[in-house]
């Protein structure tokens, strides 16, 4: 079987798991991704609700719970991350799924749209990557211990999978508060950005991949290039969806582990290693 | 090499062992189920629930009316007032709204009943907030009585009077929120509501006793 099949397999897999809360299971655990909670099928909390939950509840209020709170999902992604580095987004996250289905349309606009292809290429682009750590500190800590404006208020992601299932679920149950339509443009935002960049989402915003990268560099799986009989034919480079410069990565912090590289290799130079 | 796979390998047993403590000697698991999966914060979700303010006698899941509810009864109409720890439309509620109609202020993790004189009688104010409470907690368990949307949603304002449904019981009320676009037009909805419940409470009770 062809590795992309298993690992679409592998997010259908994860994408059914995190929805299982349709079926009546909701868990207390915390998904090494990013789900929102509020969706009607949700089985899991989303661990970013739980750190800003956590550090809101340590400076306002600190109890037991805040404290415990505050480890849970970073230890879940913490084993993950040491595990497997940002693989979770390449095989198990449903927005990476959804990007995924994106990404057709995100190649195509980037072959026909110079200013996306420019953009990509412009030097500028290294620097939006740094979004995602701000998004991670700015809008999930600090603006909970400071400002009281959450993540959460704005998350296009709970937006998608949380308030508009509750609105389509509930018909003239529900209807929108005042933040609902900053969360509205930051969803079309959103939908913007994955469907015209590859993995935009992944690249410049999001806080779990911005969590998660910095074990890229110790994580036990990790990507391998044979650097000694690489021909740098960049095939791998430009089946990339992270934008990685694929034949001089060394644990990128980008790479999240989809294999297409792999698989795209005709010397066979890039690999999956272990414990090495 | 030797450096990396050993701390790998630390990392991964500091990581793990954590968690597993976390999960064997912590009730986190069962904490973050009901107080994050199961539980819905309306305000994150950039919603509010469209319920009408209507008098209901039938509880929302068909249990009794709870005994410290009868109890408070007897003083005049009650109001529940619903929220869970980490709630900024419940923050914004209370703030703007409850401590300008009621005169006095309590913190959001507080869990007491206050009577006391309102408009035309007297009522009794009980602040609930969940996180703080064990399942099996009467007044916990009240949450799911009033819910009429069944959704968990806060903050979940409850009235509580009597009035006639074949003969004089008790009704309620329950809302998700205050309609009006001001604090100022929302604090007079909520006074009118609540006179609304001892008008109906003086008209009633008073003529069943």
């Amino acid at each position: 079987m062809k590795l992309q099949i298993k690992r679409l397999i592998s997010q259908i897999i994860f994408f059914f798991s995190a929805n299982l809360g349709a079926a009546g299971i909701k868990t207390g655990f915390c998904v090494p991704f990013f789900y929102c909670n509020a969706c009607p099928a949700a089985s899991s909390a989303c661990p970013l609700r739980s750190m800003e939950l956590s550090v809101y509840k340590i400076f306002k209020n600190p109890d037991s719970f805040s404290l415990k709170l505050f480890l849970y999902p970073i230890l879940i992604l913490g084993v993950v991350g040491i595990i497997s580095g940002r693989a979770v987004c390449g095989w198990a996250c449903p927005i990476g799924l959804l990007q995924r289905a994106t990404a057709p349309s995100a190649r195509f606009l980037k072959k026909k749209i110079t200013f996306i292809r420019k953009l990509e290429q412009h030097k500028i682009e290294r620097y939006l990557r740094y979004v995602k750590y701000f998004v991670l500190i700015g809008l999930v800590f600090l603006t909970s211990i400071f400002t009281g404006f959450y993540f959460t208020d704005i998350c296009p992601v709970g937006m998608l999978t949380g308030t508009f299932p509750i609105m389509i679920l509930s018909p003239g149950v529900y209807s929108p508060n005042p933040y609902f339509y900053v969360a509205l443009v930051f969803l079309i935002l959103f939908l913007l950005l994955i469907f015209l960049i590859e993995r935009g989402w992944c690249k410049y915003f999001c806080p779990i991949g911005a969590f998660l990268a910095p074990f890229n560099k110790i994580s036990i799986i990790h990507m391998k290039v044979d650097k000694k009989n690489c021909k740098h034919c960049n095939i791998c480079s430009n089946v990339c969806p992270m934008g990685i410069d694929v034949p001089n990565m060394n644990r990128d912090l980008e790479c999240i582990l989809c294999g297409k590289c792999v698989e795209k290799c005709p010397y066979n130079v890039v690999k999956y290693e272990g414990f090495k | 090499m030797k450096k990396l796979f050993s701390l790998q390998i630390t990392m991964l047993l500091v990581f793990s062992g954590s968690l597993g403590a976390l999960f064997l000697y912590t009730n986190v698991y069962d904490e973050v189920q009901r107080k994050i999966v199961e539980e819905l914060c309306l305000s994150c979700v950039k919603l509010k629930v469209d319920t009408d303010f209507e008098w209901r006698f039938e509880t929302a899941n068909n249990a009794d009316i709870p005994d410290f509810v009868i109890e408070n009864l007897s003083y005049g109409p009650v109001i529940l007032v619903y929220r869970i720890g980490f709630c900024p439309g419940c923050d914004k509620l209370e703030e703007n709204v409850l401590f300008q109609v009621f005169n006095f202020t309590f913190e959001k993790d507080d869990v007491f009943h206050k009577r006391f004189e309102f408009g035309l009688g007297n009522i009794t104010f009980v602040h609930i907030n969940t996180d703080e409470l064990d399942y099996e907690s009467p007044l916990y368990k009240s949450r799911k009585i009033y819910d009429i949307v069944g959704d968990e949603g806060n903050p979940m304002i409850t009235l509580i009077t009597y009035s006639y449904h074949s003969f004089i019981q008790p009704a309620f009320a329950t809302i998700y929120d205050l309609n009006a676009e001001t604090y100022e037009e929302q604090q007079e909805q909520l006074i009118g509501f609540i006179n609304e419940a001892t008008s109906l409470y003086n008209r009633h009770k008073k003529a069943a006793d």
